[in-house]
């Protein structure tokens, strides 16, 4: 008796239930956008760069759009994880957003071939900063200049400490090599942090990052030289020279920019959604407690600078173009 | 002492002994087809690992034949069936526990922890109503609080979360 | 730098203050340390829109109190459900689970708890006492030390197997096997991950742990009415406060294995990417090398519950200590604390000492206040914690393998992971039941990618050249000690045996 009445229950709850939900979903849908939580992928660890530059981000566009942003961390194969959850497993429903670093990310892309096409899934519409990659020892090394860096890559092979192979910092320090005939070793450590931390104690001769985290360090480390063919920021950055100026070689720009990102079809099937982020983005480049909290983070004001997507995208493709260019140093795959 | 749990007074039955050194060869197998192209950077520690593990289990394996073939033990998989009365309840936990993975995409978290929580203690003999009951609701309810309501997880949603969504405004 | 007693004096002042945030702190951090699935560092990053808008030392003051507790919480189910709450709390199981089965798993709390709170705070007021110094050691230690200190801990699986070489190796190799599924260090490339995206990371921890133990051992329970053993349920029913007294007794008669298995945890704290679990593995192995009786681990002995939990709490001053000296967070949980310190717009690093001595120091002696007033809040607890154990298996396996699975899903959000922990619960149960042992399993899955990620990284820096990891003195010193290590067993063995041959001997003349 119990077994039918409890079955019976059952049945009946799940059948309430069931009815009940569309009407729950339609009502969900027509809310105004935001309805909830922004949640926010972010395909690097957290406490990196990344996650301070989007939470000092946040709190100032949460005052435009009314909601705060969740975040969850997916650092796994070089961000390909996080791309490919964001692309493949979030709703495609404005509320689900990326925030990448398109160089590395771009580059990683590129020589990985995943599940996700760029710019058929997803884009990146508002970018954050311009982050020069640079050269720097500690301060007590014996490379005072970055001629003596390379002098000292034509005898042996000098070991480089970078976050990732496929990143624009790499790829500078790959190029720097070739021009100048030296040989150049680069060690991953995954991550910026872990990067510093391995040239501070010495393990590696030099390391190769975007500047804001060697700049925040202060005066324990030294910047040599910066990829890039002018220096935005020589005084933070003890005047390291341009890398082109100094060996008169083509190296292209090589920067980091991090940026917000969605996918492709919200932007034409909702977009009312998107104009709204796309427009309140930008804005938040003018409140001025925004500069001010990011200037207290260490990282060098100068850096911010706002592109929009077309910025973005036409970014993105360079890289492609660019790791398309350095494919065989950057994969090691044999034959 | 590794004998212990076969039958008694009959050989000690070894089967069992070798399946999970069995898993670990095909792993092993596996592992050496995926990554057979790659840089010697990215294989080097999955060969030694592999090699070291191919030696251990021929030696496993040796030292079983032997006791085999001397007649000492046997292969029967005595170790993982003995206790029949307790085999079943087993079997019925797993299903239960897979059963709640199967279906919770479709029925959304709180239902099927409900269903799962009947299912399992049904399973392990629970029979009267009040218990049965109160446990699975009361386990679905501080779940659904603590997971949905609160955390806002990303566990499925189904008919249970979009009925109280209203609720907590989640 | 000089020693400022009335900063100190001042800044403990001021922490006890903070009871109000410490107390509720410590419980929270004591329930997701001990929930798998849940820790300090998840906690956190979901409570940061709370801590982000505190004043910053009362934030940093709930931060480590969470953090704290968190590492002692994770023993408590090690020790009541051979189920460890976190992968540094796996390593209790091994002698904490058999003094529960005996009847004894109070006493066995009040062990763990004492430890890890005197293990931290020791801990910690040496941070405080000697931070500069300290500093020093993560750098130190670099990837070619940090080989030879893992393979500290891979050497456990050794000491684990001692009845069965043979099936304690395999399970260790398959162990390592698994740990490096998932993509390669240097190129990012994919190896081994079945074509599943989930396992491009490597095979997570969490559900592995739950899988490996608490899945499987619920199928072994299935065989009982209760945890307990018939004889040790009559003294679990009759809890009395002797038996917590009992308990402080004997961890009080081990103070000093408390104070230098803490030491042990607070080195390898120190060194950036190390944490608890590498800690404990090693507390534990060295514990039980210069033990007067290491045939008793394994078999539910104190000094086996003391050693892992008085290590995985002295990590918990260590991994601050990079992040407070160089301004580079030494582990996850620190990672978060630095997002809220950098949030106010503080810099972290050697200036911190003289611009902001008040928060540089006020972090360890934050750490050092909520360890003493953690075992205030705990102690008493001990005696209803063991109680859990006389709930009937036919409630306990249902709660134990329902809500572990959700846990599995907890800290990834994938379905998949609960699927995973399913089919470790398969691997574990059978490993139980053929006796491979499923710690040694867990080892490998926990230090196999880390010794890959050094180990490769070495090669790299000498490009190839395998002699690297025999090229820095204290590299060379750890060898030594390691080779020391893995002798003094088979030396004392051999000593005991010539004893008794020599008696025997004597005797029969």
């Amino acid at each position: 008796m119990t077994h039918l009445t409890r079955r019976s229950i059952l049945q009946g709850t799940v059948a309430t239930l069931a009815l009940a939900a569309p009407a729950i979903r339609r009502a969900e849908a027509q809310a105004a956008f935001p309805s909830r939580n922004m949640k926010v992928v972010i395909p690097t660890n957290q406490g990196g760069g990344a996650d301070r530059l989007a939470r000092t981000f946040d709190d100032h566009w949460t005052k435009m759009i009314g909601k705060p942003f969740e975040y969850d961390f997916y650092p796994g194969a070089a961000g390909q994880v996080g791309y490919e959850l964001f692309v493949n497993r979030r709703d495609r429903d404005g509320h689900n957003l990326l925030f990448g670093n398109m160089g590395p990310e771009m580059i990683m892309y590129t020589l990985q071939n995943p599940k996700y096409k760029f710019p058929d899934d997803f884009q990146y519409f508002c970018r954050l900063d311009v982050d020069d990659s640079v050269l720097f020892v500690r301060a007590q090394s014996p490379f005072k200049r970055i001629e003596d860096v390379v002098a000292e890559a034509k005898k042996r092979s000098v070991n480089v400490a970078t976050s990732r192979i496929p990143h624009p910092a790499s790829i500078g320090v790959l190029a720097l090599g070739s021009a100048t005939q030296s040989k150049f070793n680069l060690v991953p450590y995954a991550g910026g942090n872990p990067t510093m931390v391995a040239v501070l104690n010495g393990e590696v001769d030099v390391g190769v990052l975007p500047g804001a985290n060697p700049i925040a360090m202060g005066d324990r480390i030294r910047i040599l030289t910066v990829f890039n063919n002018k220096n935005a920021l020589a005084a933070k950055m003890g005047n390291a020279p341009p890398v082109n100026q100094v060996f008169g070689t083509k190296i292209p720009d090589l920067y980091s920019s991090r940026a917000w990102a969605i996918h492709t079809e919200v932007i034409n099937k909702y977009p009312d959604r998107f104009k709204l982020l796309n427009e309140t983005a930008p804005k938040v480049f003018d409140v001025p407690a925004y500069r001010a909290e990011y200037e207290k983070t260490g990282a060098p004001i100068e850096s911010v600078q706002y592109g929009d997507r077309d910025t973005c995208t036409k970014y993105a493709m360079a890289m492609i173009e660019l790791a398309n260019e350095y494919r065989s140093l950057l994969t090691g795959k044999k034959g | 002492m590794s004998d212990s749990s076969s039958r008694p007074g009959g050989k000690p039955s070894l089967g069992a002994d070798l399946v999970i050194p069995g898993l670990a060869v095909a792993l092993a197998i596996y592992f050496f087809a995926t990554i057979q192209d790659l840089p010697w950077e990215a294989t080097a520690n999955a060969f030694a690992i592999g090699a070291i593990l191919l030696l251990l289990v021929a030696l496993f394996v040796v030292r079983i034949a032997l006791k085999v073939l001397r007649g000492e033990a046997t292969l029967g998989f005595d170790k993982l069936m003995d206790r029949p009365s307790a085999q079943w309840k087993r079997v019925g936990i797993v299903a239960a526990i897979g059963g709640f993975v199967a279906l919770l995409p479709w029925l959304g978290f709180t239902l099927s922890l409900f269903l799962g929580m009947m299912a399992s203690m049904l399973v392990m003999g629970v029979r009267e109503p009040k218990p049965l009951l109160g446990t699975a609701l009361g386990v679905a309810a501080c779940c659904y609080l603590m997971f949905i309501a609160l955390l806002d997880s990303n566990f499925p949603h189904g008919p249970v979360e979009s009925l109280l969504a209203p609720l907590f405004g989640s | 730098m000089e020693w400022n007693w009335d900063l100190i004096l001042q800044l403990t002042w001021q922490q006890f203050g903070y009871w109000w945030v410490i107390i509720p702190a410590t419980i929270l951090g004591i329930v997701v340390g001990a929930l798998p699935g849940f820790n300090a560092q998840n906690t956190l990053i979901i409570l940061l829109p709370l801590t982000l808008t505190m004043d910053v030392s009362l934030a940093l003051t709930f931060m480590i109190a969470v953090y704290c507790a968190s590492h002692l919480g994770g023993g408590i189910p090690s020790i009541l459900l051979n189920i460890p709450g976190n992968g540094g709390a796996a390593a209790t199981c091994i002698d904490g689970y058999p003094m529960t089965k005996k009847g004894l798993g109070q006493q066995a709390l009040v062990l763990s708890f004492v430890a890890s709170v005197f293990g931290g705070l020791i801990a910690t007021l040496l941070t405080i006492a000697a931070l500069p110094i300290l500093a020093q050691i993560g750098l130190y230690m670099r990837s070619v030390e940090m080989v030879v200190v893992i393979l500290f801990g891979l050497t456990l699986i050794a000491v684990i197997a001692a009845r069965d070489m043979l099936k304690g190796l395999i399970a260790g190799a398959f162990g390592l096997l698994i740990g490096i599924i998932g993509t390669d260090h240097v190129y990012s490339t994919p190896r081994a991950t079945f074509g599943f995206l989930e396992l491009y990371d490597g095979v997570p921890l969490v559900p592995v742990l739950i899988g490996l133990f608490a899945i499987s051992e619920a199928l072994i329970m299935i065989e009982e009415e209760m945890i307990v053993s018939e004889s040790g349920r009559q003294h679990s029913h009759t809890v009395r406060w002797e038996d917590t007294l009992d308990g402080l007794k004997m961890s009080l008669e081990r103070w000093w294995q408390i104070t230098w298995t803490g030491l042990i945890g607070l080195v390898i704290g120190i060194i950036p990417g190390a944490g608890a679990s590498i800690a404990s593995f090693v507390a534990y192995q060295q514990s039980r090398l210069f033990s007067k009786t290491p045939h008793l681990y394994g078999t539910g002995h104190p000094e086996g519950v003391i050693a892992p939990e008085s290590a995985n709490n002295g990590v918990t001053s260590g991994t601050l200590v990079p992040m407070m000296a160089i301004g580079v967070p030494g582990g996850s949980t620190a990672a978060v604390m630095m997002i809220v310190v950098q949030y106010h717009g503080i810099v972290l690093g050697p200036r911190l000492f003289t611009e902001r001595p008040d928060l540089a120091y006020g972090v360890f002696v934050s750490m050092a206040v909520c360890y003493i007033l953690m075992i205030l809040t705990i102690l008493p607890l001990a005696r209803y914690m063991s109680r859990v154990v006389l709930i009937p298996i036919k409630y306990l396996v249902p709660l134990i393998t329902m809500l572990t699975i959700v846990a599995a899903f907890a800290e990834r959000e994938y379905v998949f992971d609960m699927g995973l922990a399913l089919a470790f619960g398969l691997i574990g149960y059978v490993a139980h039941k053929t006796q491979f042992h499923v710690t040694s399993i867990l080892i490998g899955v926990i230090l196999g990618p880390l010794f890959e990620q050094y180990l490769l990284r070495s090669l790299r820096l000498s490009q190839g050249d395998p002699m690297v990891l025999f090229s820095s003195t204290i590299g060379n010193v750890l060898w030594a000690m390691l080779v020391v290590s893995l002798l003094l067993p088979l030396w004392r063995e051999w000593q005991l045996s010539k004893t008794e041959a020599d008696a025997k001997f004597g005797g029969e003349a």
